[in-house]
């Protein structure tokens, strides 16, 4: 893996590495990628996917509120670093 | 022992004033040394709790098992009136904006929550030596490692400070820990327990246990938390039907081969041995299984769960959550660069880039697909195997607690203290890890049984006939 790689992917990501950050994830990379590659080793021509190992299904539910949960806004505004009256202020995007 | 402090709470041998205060005490003495607990709750609010069961006692009333039992929490839980870490410098001071619902199924029983325990940054770990603020030490041995990552969690039911903690298990956190501090680790089926309010990992394996020092107390705090719940389709409810009754006679247990065949310390391996013999000296048939698939469950493990964990942790944008007050930023994307990139731990950074790498175009077919794949064959692995045996039998680590420090820098290695576990979490099945028997001053040493998806009441029925005869 080269650095450049690490870099997009850390831009990717959206995490800032420094460079000796960068480093130490290439030396992991490597040896992670060596112990994933194994899988290769295994036919799985005409093998389905599996989402969900635990074979649950899909399931539907009735468009309703939970009434339990209707007063949460203010509790969960609390948490940011800055709100505007009912939102989420983010800064400038570009 | 909840049973017991059961008993003593409604004879009036102890208060739950008594009981509540006695956690304190033991939390106040050991804990400068140990570290379990990342927040405590306030005292007067945990008094004012006990004080509610004891008026209840005083009148005659009668009590739920877990009421006025103290409990302490995985700090990666919401619990309302606590801030919820997740080990994590991001989420510092984050404070619950609302309560997960198995703590509330606890609170609702009358157990008392005492506080928050350390663990590995966001789950991603072995040892708590990824917690962004200190590493668990093992009650056992203060040099050594309580496990991880529900590592504070084990270290507060060893050294009695609770008499059980909830914790969180994706790929063995809370049945490696109940190995390294000689704890009951119960990790139940995928999908029994509801994870509202559980800080995700890895969605598809995250799994909320009960550490505790007995199978008893196991099935106890199972039965309080495990059903279906509004806020997690993936929840079921799960029925404790006749079938739970256990059958010595016709009881078949599997040792799978590939997982004697790793590389075990030769204190785990006579350890088990022994744990063998005597289960075979009660009659029951012991037989040597296959699971081929033994060898592969790791890489697909790791692969699988930094996909799922570079998804869920995306939502740490520092707008809603987790912004860091000292930085200075000019636009959105400097936030997200800048506040993940200091806030964020380095194993946690690691996986969060290996997980978009795997999924990444050009990557996807080879590494995430083909993990899926795999996985599938890994399920029919086990579904295979619980045709021939009713529940398997192996080590629950390769190796006991390690030293502090010494497998810090080599994150491969450390994870290979989940070789035995994570099938289960790959494949969604039960399983719990007991202490075994072993020689004065000798380390703790974990015993695993799996049973087949949704079989845990017959599991922890096994586990508690299993625990007697090795012990």
């Amino acid at each position: 893996m080269d650095k450049k790689e690490i870099i997009n992917l850390s831009e990717l990501a959206r995490i800032e590495l420094s460079s000796q950050e960068i480093e130490k994830i290439q030396l992991d990379f490597e040896k992670l990628l060596e112990y994933a590659k194994q899988l290769q080793q295994i036919d799985t021509i005409n093998i389905e996917f599996v989402l969900r190992g635990s074979r649950t299904k899909n399931v539907f539910r009735e468009d309703v509120i939970n009434e339990k949960k209707l007063n949460q806004r203010e509790i969960l505004i609390k948490s940011a670093f800055d709100t505007e009256g009912d939102y989420f202020k983010t800064p400038l995007v570009f | 022992m909840i049973k017991k402090l059961h008993q003593k709470l409604i004879s009036k041998e102890i208060t739950a004033k008594e009981l509540a205060e006695g956690c304190l005490e033991k939390i106040e003495k050991q804990d400068k040394e140990i570290k379990a607990f990342i927040s405590l709750n306030e005292k007067d609010l945990i008094l004012e709790q006990a004080k509610t069961v004891d008026e209840k006692i005083n009148k005659g009333e009668e009590i739920n098992l877990l009421e006025g039992i103290p409990f302490a929490v995985k700090d990666n839980i919401l619990a309302l009136g606590t801030r919820t870490t997740a080990g994590s410098k991001m989420l510092e001071n984050y404070e619950s904006s609302f309560e997960a619902t198995i703590v509330e199924k606890l609170k609702k029983q009358g157990a008392i929550l005492i506080g928050k325990t350390n663990l590995d940054e966001f789950g991603m770990g072995s040892s708590t030596e990824n917690s962004a603020f200190f590493t668990t030490k093992n009650p056992v041995d203060l040099e050594r490692v309580a496990g991880g990552s529900s590592g504070g969690s084990a270290a507060a039911v060893k050294s009695g400070m609770v008499p059980f903690a909830i914790g969180s298990d994706t790929g063995g956190s809370v049945r490696q820990p109940a190995s390294f501090c000689g704890v009951v680790g119960f990790k139940p089926s995928y999908g029994t327990v509801s994870r509202y309010g559980l800080i995700a990992l890895a969605s598809s394996m995250d799994t909320i246990c009960p550490l505790v020092n007995s199978v008893e107390d196991a099935e106890i705090v199972f039965k309080a938390i495990q059903g279906k719940d509004f806020m997690d389709a993936t929840s079921q409810t799960l029925c404790e039907k006749d079938n739970s009754k256990l059958n010595i006679k016709n009881l078949r247990i599997g040792l799978p081969k590939e997982y004697f065949e790793k590389e075990l310390d030769k204190e785990v391996k006579e350890c088990i041995e022994e744990a063998i013999e005597k289960i075979k000296s009660q009659g029951i048939e012991v037989k040597e299984v296959n699971l081929p698939m033994a060898p592969y469950v790791l890489p697909c493990y790791h692969i699988i769960m930094s996909a799922e964990a570079s998804a869920n942790l995306a939502r740490l944008d520092g707008i809603r959550y987790g912004r860091d007050k000292d930085l200075r930023i000019e636009n959105l994307q400097d936030l997200y660069f800048k506040n993940r990139g200091k806030n964020l731990g380095p194993e946690v950074k690691k996986r969060i880039i290996f997980g978009v790498y795997v999924l990444s175009s050009g990557n996807y077919d080879a590494y995430y697909k083909k993990a899926l794949q795999v996985r599938k064959l890994i399920i029919e692995d086990f579904d295979k195997v619980f045709k021939q045996v009713d529940f398997l039998l192996t080590p629950t680590t390769p190796f006991s607690a390690f030293k502090i420090g010494e497998k810090v820098n080599n994150s491969l290695a450390m994870s290979f203290s989940d070789l035995l576990t994570v099938g289960a979490n790959l494949s969604g099945i039960p399983a719990i890890s007991l202490p075994c028997a072993v020689k004065q001053n000798a380390l703790p040493i974990g015993l695993q049984l799996m049973g087949s998806y949704l079989s845990d009441y017959s599991l922890l029925n096994l586990a508690k006939f299993i625990q007697q005869i090795i012990n």
